[in-house]
Parts: C-alpha cells; sequence; structure tokens
C-alpha cells in the first residue's frame, strides 16, 4: 500500500531562507566552514547579521555551498581554488543558456 | 533487471582500495562533468557517480552497501529484487510533460536513515526507559532535483512525487518502502531556486521534529522561450514587410496570444518588451520578443517580379561597408 502526503512547498528565497546549521548540515561541514566562505567572499548570506547563528542563505548559496565542498572533498582543492572552479562552471552554463537561444 | 552496480559505475572491481576508488572518480567525473563533457548522457552519467562516489569513499558506508546489497539479492543469490535498477531515485508519476526529480544524495541519505533507526533501536534495548535519555535531534534534510515547464511556473502545478527509503524492520533487516508525495509547486518559481517541503526529510529521534527535504528547481527545455530569472525571451518571426513598415502582429504568451506593435524600421534581432508577462512574482518578469526578419522563397512569377521590382527600386548594397561593390 502506498501513503499518499500532500503538501504545499514555498520558495526557499521568499519565505524560507536556508539558515547556516542547515546549510552546514547539507554539505556534511560545520557551521565554521560556512562562515570562512562568507567571510571570504566565496558565498553571500541574504541576512548576515551577528551573531552567525542567524545567517540565512538564498537557493543559490546552497548550489555553490555544496559544489564548493564537493570540489574540496573529492578533488582535495583549496578554498579558493575551489571558488574559482565554481565560478568558471557558473559562467559555463550561463554562456550555455544564452547560446540556447540562438 | 539491472542492479545499480557502484562498483561497475566507477569501473572498478570490488575489492579496490579507497584510493582506487579516488582516482576512478576523479578520472570519470573529468569525462562526464556536465559542464565540460561532450556526452550526451553526462549529466545522469555525473550524478551516478557522485552517488557511487558518496557511498563507496566512506569505509562505513562502503560496508553498509556491501550488505545491503547481499540483503536484497534473490533466493539464488544472484539477482537483486525488483526495482532496484531504478535505484533510490524518485520516479516522476502522472501529470503531463517531463518530470523528473532525482535525489542527489539519497542513497548517502539511507545510510544515516539506516544507521540512525539502528542506534534507536539499541537505545531502546539498552535502557529500561528509552525516552528518558533520548535527547530530541531533528532529522536531516533531504535535497533533489526536480524539473518542470514554465507553465507550471507560470499558473503553479501540482506534481506527485513517488519516494522510496528504506527502513529496518523489527530483525534490523532493511526493507523498501514507498511512499507518494503531491508536490504543490507555488507559482513564480524559478530555474535555480530551491522549494522547501517541510517535514518530509528524515525523521527525528528522540522526539526531535523531521527534517526538510529540498527541490533544486530545473526548468525543462521549451520549444518557444528561454528564462533569465522570471524574464523570458522568445524569437518572433517577422516579415520584412513588417519590419520595414511596421505594423500589428500577434504573439503567444503564457498568458495568452498577444498582438503587439512592430515599428517601422525595426531591424533583425531587435527586442520589444512586453511588461509583466514573464513569470509571475513581486515584480513579475518581462518577455522579451527578439525580432527573427523571415523571407519568403521567390518560387513563383508575382514573388519573383516583387523581388526584382525591390532590388530597382532599393539600391542597396549591404556589402558597402567592406569597401566591394555590389
Amino acid at each position: 500500500m502506498t501513503q499518499i502526503t500532500i503538501c504545499t512547498a514555498v520558495v526557499v528565497d521568499d519565505q524560507a531562507p536556508v539558515t547556516i546549521h542547515e546549510l552546514a548540515q547539507c554539505c556534511e561541514q560545520q557551521i565554521e566552514w560556512v562562515m570562512t566562505l562568507v567571510e571570504h567572499g566565496v558565498l553571500p548570506a541574504l541576512r548576515q547579521s551577528a551573531p552567525p547563528e542567524g545567517w540565512v542563505f538564498a537557493s543559490a548559496a546552497v548550489a555553490r555551498a555544496r559544489q564548493v565542498a564537493r570540489l574540496q572533498r573529492d578533488f582535495e582543492v583549496n578554498l579558493d581554488a575551489a571558488a574559482l572552479i565554481a565560478d568558471l562552471m557558473q559562467e559555463v552554463r550561463d554562456l550555455r543558456l544564452q547560446l540556447r537561444g540562438f | 533487471m539491472e542492479f545499480k552496480d557502484y562498483y561497475k559505475i566507477l569501473e572498478v572491481p570490488r575489492e579496490a582500495s579507497q584510493d582506487d576508488i579516488r582516482k576512478a572518480y576523479r578520472k570519470l567525473a573529468r569525462k562526464y562533468h556536465p559542464d565540460v563533457s561532450k556526452e550526451p548522457d553526462a549529466e545522469a552519467r555525473m550524478r551516478d557517480l557522485n552517488e557511487a562516489n558518496d557511498v563507496l569513499r566512506d569505509a562505513e558506508k562502503r560496508a553498509a552497501y556491501d550488505g545491503l546489497a547481499a540483503g536484497v539479492a534473490g533466493p539464488n543469490g544472484a539477482s537483486p529484487g525488483p526495482g532496484w535498477d531504478r535505484g533510490f531515485e524518485f520516479s516522476g508519476a502522472q501529470g503531463e510533460g517531463p518530470n523528473q526529480a532525482e535525489f542527489q544524495d539519497f542513497m548517502a541519505g539511507l545510510f544515516k536513515q539506516a544507521e540512525q533507526q539502528r542506534r534507536t533501536q539499541g537505545r531502546g534495548q539498552g535502557f529500561d526507559s528509552g525516552q528518558g535519555y533520548a535527547q530530541p535531534l531533528r532529522g536531516e534534510d533531504h535535497h533533489a532535483d526536480i524539473e518542470i515547464s514554465f507553465e507550471d511556473s507560470f499558473a503553479g502545478a501540482t506534481r506527485e512525487l513517488g519516494l522510496r527509503s528504506v527502513q529496518l524492520d523489527a530483525k534490523g533487516r532493511p526493507q523498501l518502502v514507498n511512499r507518494t508525495l503531491s508536490v504543490k509547486i507555488p507559482a513564480g518559481v524559478k530555474a535555480g531556486q530551491m522549494i522547501r517541503l517541510a517535514g518530509q526529510g528524515m525523521p527525528g529521534e528522540g522526539g526531535g521534529a523531521p527534517g526538510d527535504l529540498f527541490l533544486a528547481v530545473h526548468f525543462a527545455a521549451h520549444a518557444l522561450y528561454q528564462s533569465n530569472g522570471r524574464d523570458l525571451s522568445m524569437k518572433l518571426p517577422v516579415t520584412p514587410w513588417e519590419a520595414a513598415l511596421g505594423g500589428k502582429v500577434h504573439a503567444p504568451t503564457l498568458a495568452g496570444e498577444v498582438e503587439v506593435n512592430i515599428a517601422a524600421g525595426s531591424k533583425q534581432g531587435g527586442k520589444l518588451r512586453l511588461r509583466g508577462k514573464g513569470l509571475p512574482g513581486d515584480p513579475p518578469g518581462d518577455l522579451y520578443l527578439v525580432l527573427d526578419i523571415v523571407w519568403p522563397t521567390a518560387e513563383n512569377e508575382q514573388t519573383r517580379a516583387a523581388y526584382e521590382q525591390l532590388a530597382k527600386a532599393a539600391a542597396f548594397n549591404p556589402r558597402a561597408h567592406l569597401g566591394v561593390s555590389a
């Protein structure tokens, strides 16, 4: 028997931004790691008020943090290189999207 | 049915060392990463690679995977149970159009889930009153992708997602459990945004709240529109006389057909902006119509004569700037 659950989704950015704890958990990291990314300008925080426990993040930051975490873990690159690779990948995706229109 | 064999995906033998697995993953990731790969199925291959790597790189998860794989093998011990070829992914059900959502890290999540249940069961047996000792722990969040159409984002949509998980039975053996989520996708959602389904992640521990399920939204390729945030753009074919003389033409939008004014002297690639006709939101996106001038062929006497007349009347040399004569 299959159980059916009906649920309403909310858009992360508008109504329910991701907390620093949720972001750290989904990257399998500690919140200090997220703080380092924000301090180095690798990751934008949506609301960067002190203390860091109150920081929240938009969707794009989550995807980026996961990508940086994976690059660091699987390719053992340092934070600066991981950020650069993530930037280049984003650029490639943006350009490909533009190309689709032609 | 094919078993989702992580060793096969990473092209390593079952006895491969952690170092072999790391090297194999890196080599294949360079080949199949969708941002660099020319392979047609790069995205799916990369997802499998990540899933396989997440499990096999971790000694504990790898042991659990080996055990789980052996546990679901059929009576002869050779063929895994039905449904294993689909792994633990979301599978789209009902609804029109592409409806694929996949759990990127679901397999990894399963082991955590099994681990957590084992701990909970162990605690129940170890203490007289397990509840007194249990510290409430919030369940983990799950992350997955979902592909929707522009129409879904425009009007909002309901999607049914089949969700598969592993739960341990009373004897601690892993069992597959199916459940279906009927998800109401909010209107105005953009590509790259995440939507949150509260309480649909992993169950909490010791009375803790369940985690959430996050779905990262992707748009399916559309025959007419491209998106940039909430803005949409579309090529609008126009005739040379419509572009040169101006006039009213009809264009499709997500909200239905509209009449637009083409200014006299419009050029190829010129853009018209229809304010608020993109994806909904506050503020709503715009729809850009990119003019694409299309010429009829000189296939009969009349059109041939018209082109000849135009050639005489226009005295037009499009190569003048190249310094050559007509």
